[in-house]
């Protein structure tokens, strides 16, 4: 196994509570809000984009 | 001896021939962006600036310019200083993805049910047409990038394929292969086959989301994470984590949106007639659709004095069109994400526009709506459904209809 690459477990790890969120919102699990729903989406995806964009850095 | 004098025409001919041939080149110097402007100066012995100012102007005819600067900029290879094409260098990639995006708008952008001229109008023109266009050239791309090209994109000189493929084995660096011209051609094929593929996605997961299958969207970008997220244990695979993070993020933005939106198109697709005789013929949670038209016709229910017909309504997008006696009050509340509102004559038109009428004092029989719609014309008419069409939306408010309204609401 070679050297783990933090920055793209990170973006993973986004892209992955980015789903949960989804699921939930999409089964009625949670209610949240039009403007906080596309704040949160926003949000994760940013995240997700810089950490892939920090592990595309790293050797 | 006496040196021969030449004659002018000859020796002006004999120079032309000595002259290097001049070539058409991205200057790497004069350039705000990729050097097409300033190459074409030094290619025609003009100023650049005058350049630039033709192709500006050109933008303002149908956008020609942007296109031809753009094809220019992919087509063009960048002069490596002594007047010579850079060796090897791939077209510029934003280049390549602003020709993509630009085909894609300024030509087979209504394949997809968007762009200029109204939805799907190029397609019952010409949709077959363009069709074929991206079948020719995902084969070209094919052709191309097995170095096998067809026969046009070859370089002239008369290497048979053989040959050529022989030469592109031993000298790779030396422009072997596919043609520049060939490639650049399968790069915006790809380009653009990479964005229609991401765009049926995208539509695909919105459209998924908003027929109430979002969990479905959800649980494969949940699974593209996990894969992301393992690529950081393996070396190996770690080429594929911009992919799975692209496709991720291709299906989460539009169901993202969706959800934020709240839209739902739950209810199927078509049209729906109801026409109920009596009261208790009306489902209490109502009737819904998800897209098309929707007509509730109530104008064979048997009205009393100080009756209320509960009615609750959802269409995704389309028209609804609710149907009353003349002497029904209207009341209750609808709401529309985007479109019109017309509610016996009333007509509210933009975004998030709705009606509201609180109970009249009077004891006239009462339709109590609660109406939603995302997109489209709900009319709540004393017409025959029918024969309510198109024109209703243009109309605008009809002052007969709203006076004979507020007459029934007074009663």
């Amino acid at each position: 196994m070679s050297r783990l690459q933090l920055a793209t477990l990170a973006s993973g790890l986004a892209i992955v509570l980015l789903g949960a969120l989804l699921l939930l919102e999409a089964e009625r699990t949670i209610e949240v809000g039009s403007g906080w729903l596309a704040a949160a989406v926003a949000g994760l995806s940013g995240g997700a984009l810089v950490a892939s964009g920090v592990g595309a850095r790293e050797p | 001896m006496a040196e021969k004098k030449q004659d002018p025409k000859t020796e002006e001919a004999n120079d032309r021939a000595e002259a290097p041939r001049r070539r058409l080149l991205r200057s790497p110097r004069e350039r705000v962006l990729w050097g097409v402007c300033g190459g074409l100066g030094d290619y025609l012995n003009v100023d650049p600036t005058w350049v630039r100012l033709g192709f500006v102007a050109a933008v303002l005819f149908g956008g020609f310019g942007l296109l031809a600067y753009l094809v220019m900029a992919v087509v063009v290879p960048e002069d490596d200083g002594s007047g010579n094409p850079v060796s090897g260098q791939r077209p510029p990639t934003w280049a390549l993805v602003l020709l993509g995006l630009a085909v894609l708008f300024a030509l087979p952008g209504p394949l997809w049910g968007w762009g200029w001229g109204g939805p799907h109008w190029w397609w019952d023109f010409a949709g077959a047409f363009w069709l074929g266009v991206l079948i020719l050239a995902g084969v070209l791309a094919y052709r191309a990038l097995s170095g096998r090209p067809l026969d046009l994109f070859r370089r002239r000189g008369g290497d048979d394929p053989t040959k050529a493929k022989a030469k592109a084995a031993d000298e790779p660096e030396a422009g072997g292969g596919p043609p520049r011209i060939a490639r650049a051609l399968a790069l915006i094929a790809i380009v653009l086959i990479g964005f229609s593929a991401a765009a049926a996605m995208a539509v695909i997961s919105g459209w998924a989301t908003a027929t109430g299958n979002g969990a479905v969207i959800a649980g494969v970008v949940i699974a593209l994470g996990v894969a992301l997220g393992a690529t950081a244990f393996f070396a190996d695979s770690r080429q594929a984590a911009p992919w799975l993070l692209g496709l991720a993020l291709i299906l989460a933005l539009p169901a993202g949106a969706v959800a934020a939106g709240d839209v739902r198109f739950d209810g199927g697709i078509g049209q729906r007639d109801h026409r109920p005789t009596v009261a208790t013929d009306i489902p209490a949670d109502g009737y819904e659709l998800g897209i098309g038209q929707l007509i509730v016709d109530l104008r064979d229910l048997p009205w009393s004095e100080g009756q209320v017909v509960p009615l609750r309504t959802e269409l995704g997008i389309g028209q609804l069109i609710v149907a009353v006696p003349t002497e029904v009050c209207v009341t209750g509340e609808a709401d529309i994400k985007g479109g019109e509102l017309l509610v016996r004559g009333d007509a509210t038109g933009g975004v998030d526009a709705e009606f509201d009428r609180g109970t009249p004092a009077g004891n006239a029989p009462r339709l109590e709506l609660d109406a939603e719609m995302q997109f489209g014309q709900l009319v709540v008419t004393d017409d025959d459904p029918d024969e309510v069409d198109d024109e209703h939306d243009r109309r605008g408010d009809d002052e007969d209809e709203i006076a004979a309204a507020e007459e029934a609401c007074q009663r």
